[in-house]
């Protein structure tokens, strides 16, 4: 059962809150073992926290989950997994971890609270709302950051962080939708009512405009940004994230890839590699020069 | 009688398309004038002066159009090509109105009077011609929109108004413009194209690229200055209306795109109750940043 309650959980997705150490990494606090503990602490509260509001999703889509051919396998559709036990599991998950963030640190707490409202409020409405539902899962992506900016006792916000953070968070939800629209295909708004709303071309617009606002920002913040060396140097990372951006695009596009957008996001070796040469060259500029 | 002349003159002069003047208000908001009466009182008059403007060139162009438009199934009805309006009448106001209406921009403010008469000038020349030159044409609409948002500034005497506003202004009426353009294309019929030759040099796909593009930039430009402008709180709270101003590019997108809608922004603008709720939210946090922080 602690198996199937596991994987209801979604371990993949977990990946995501990774995003809360942008504030530790750019924020050059990567040094203070002291930071380093509590934004451990505070991502495994985000990571229970987003677990709670799997499970609710599972719950909720149980139905229509029985009718995907991949979702129908999950714990819950599959009937291996009691929805008594989902539910309890998502309230003693959603308290614990939200007790654990408040004792982390206040901010981080309230912040915490948001991130779930946010999730659950998606997960039970917004999802239906055409444009409302790529916003809510960006603001979660906003969200995280901010976290990892409060428990890495921030002092000055960094709109850069936010406004990149947030265009590339809106990239991954609209590379999402479109590949729910490729791989599904006619039968896509039988799955997601949301996507009958949506078409191919109005996608691809969509994705023009965030893509184009990710590149442009991250390459203002190379020589913009507050902690970046006087030497311009971090505008060598550009061409990384460039090729990660297009790279990823390609691969939602051509859509014959199995697997969700969150799988092809770590499983595409020249992808991993590219976003590994950038995550060293961050690392390499901001830290040793 | 001499109302029925007003009646249909005021017809003539598409009331509706008037909503577009609320650019002029843009200074007024971001400058933080709005609570100093007299620059209230100056800007809403600067508003009317060009409602009138906007509203001769509309004359002017019926009188020109006056036999195409007769053969037009639905422009037959207007006043002027139904006969409900006079052409004497019509020809009376067009020259009346503009020379009162320019004496007047200049008795305001000289500056703002030449504002007013490069904008007459423009919306003649894009009448007259410029609307059937590819390209030359939406930015000629932009140009329109950049006079109001700099008739306003004028007005104002603004010390602060940010230079990225202008751009946000350019690129955002240039997303306008393209939109319009697309969404005349697509609803096309063979009738159409004659009445508006420069749409044979578009096609959906050209118009798509040029929207993506002034559409990023738009947002971009909006994003940056949200916290790089200066002369806004020190706290980067207006980065909160960023939502908003995404929001509302994309539900205008779907609509373009979903409901084919985007050939009238004003009606848009007052229509769908989505993007409505965006922008009055968006308006009550500008708002709320600029006059409480």
């Amino acid at each position: 059962m602690f198996k199937e309650l596991l994987i209801s959980m979604h371990p993949k997705r977990w990946l995501k809150n990774t995003f809360m150490f942008a504030a530790l990494v750019f924020g050059m606090k990567l040094t203070i073992p002291d930071l380093i503990v509590r934004s451990g602490l505070a991502f495994i509260c985000l990571c229970l926290l987003s677990s709670a509001s799997y499970l609710v999703n599972d719950l909720v889509d149980t139905e229509r989950d029985k009718l995907h051919p991949a979702k129908r396998d999950r714990p819950l559709a599959a009937g291996r997994l009691d929805r008594s036990v989902a539910l309890g599991a998502a309230i003693v998950l959603a308290s614990v971890s939200l007790v654990l963030a408040f004792v982390v640190d206040v901010r981080f707490g309230v912040v915490a609270s948001l991130f779930l409202t946010v999730e659950i409020a998606y997960s039970l409405l917004l999802t239906n709302y055409v444009i409302l539902d790529v916003l809510a899962i960006a603001a979660a992506f906003i969200l995280r950051v901010t976290s990892g900016s409060v428990v890495a006792g921030a002092t000055t916000f960094s709109p850069w962080l936010y406004v990149c953070g947030s265009f590339l968070a809106l990239f991954l939800a609209l590379c999402k939708r479109r590949h729910e629209l490729i791989v599904l295909g006619e039968v896509a708004p039988r799955h997601r009512k949301v996507l009958a709303d949506y078409d191919s071309t109005l996608l691809g617009q969509m994705i023009s405009v965030v893509t184009s606002c990710t590149v442009i920002a991250y390459s203002l913040y190379t020589f913009w940004g507050s902690h970046v060396p006087e030497n311009k140097s971090m505008m060598l990372t550009i061409p990384f994230v460039l090729y990660g951006i297009l790279r990823y695009l390609l691969l939602i596009q051509s859509g014959g890839l199995p697997g969700t957008p969150e799988e092809i996001l770590i499983k595409d070796p020249p992808l991993l590699i590219g976003d590994l040469l950038w995550g060293v060259s961050v690392l390499a500029i901001l830290y040793l020069f | 009688m001499i109302f029925g002349v007003f009646k249909q003159l005021l017809i003539t002069m598409r009331p509706k398309q008037w909503t577009k003047n609320v650019f002029i208000f843009t200074a007024l908001l971001f400058d933080l004038k709005l609570l100093d009466p007299t620059y209230v009182l100056k800007t809403v008059l600067a508003a009317v002066l060009f409602c009138i403007l906007s509203g001769c060139v509309y004359i002017i162009n019926d009188l020109t159009d006056l036999e195409e438009d007769r053969q037009h199934p639905i422009k037959r009805n207007r006043p002027l090509a139904s006969g409900k309006l006079t052409r004497s009448a019509a020809i009376g106001a067009a020259t009346v109105l503009p020379l009162c209406t320019l004496c007047l921009s200049f008795l305001l403010d000289p500056h703002f009077g030449l504002i007013a008469l490069a904008y007459f000038l423009l919306q003649l020349l894009y009448s007259f011609g410029l609307k059937n030159l590819v390209i030359i044409d939406v930015l000629i609409i932009a140009t329109g929109f950049v006079l109001r948002v700099a008739a306003g500034s004028v007005i104002v005497e603004a010390e602060r108004f940010s230079p990225w506003l202008y751009v946000c202004m350019t690129l955002l009426a240039l997303f306008l413009g393209f939109g319009k353009r697309r969404n005349e294309l697509v609803l096309l019929d063979a009738d159409a194209l004659q009445h508006r030759r420069v749409l044979r040099e578009y096609s959906p796909q050209l118009l798509d690229e040029m929207i993506a593009l002034v559409a990023s930039s738009f947002v971009i430009a909006y994003s940056l200055y949200t916290f790089s402008a200066e002369n806004l709180p020190a706290n980067k709270a207006m980065m909160l209306t960023i939502p908003f101003i995404i929001y509302d590019i994309f539900r205008y997108l779907y609509l373009i795109h979903q409901k084919n809608m985007g050939g009238s922004p004003e009606e848009i603008l007052i229509r769908d109750a989505p993007f409505v709720a965006s922008n009055l939210c968006w308006g009550a946090t500008v708002l709320a940043v600029l006059y409480l922080f």
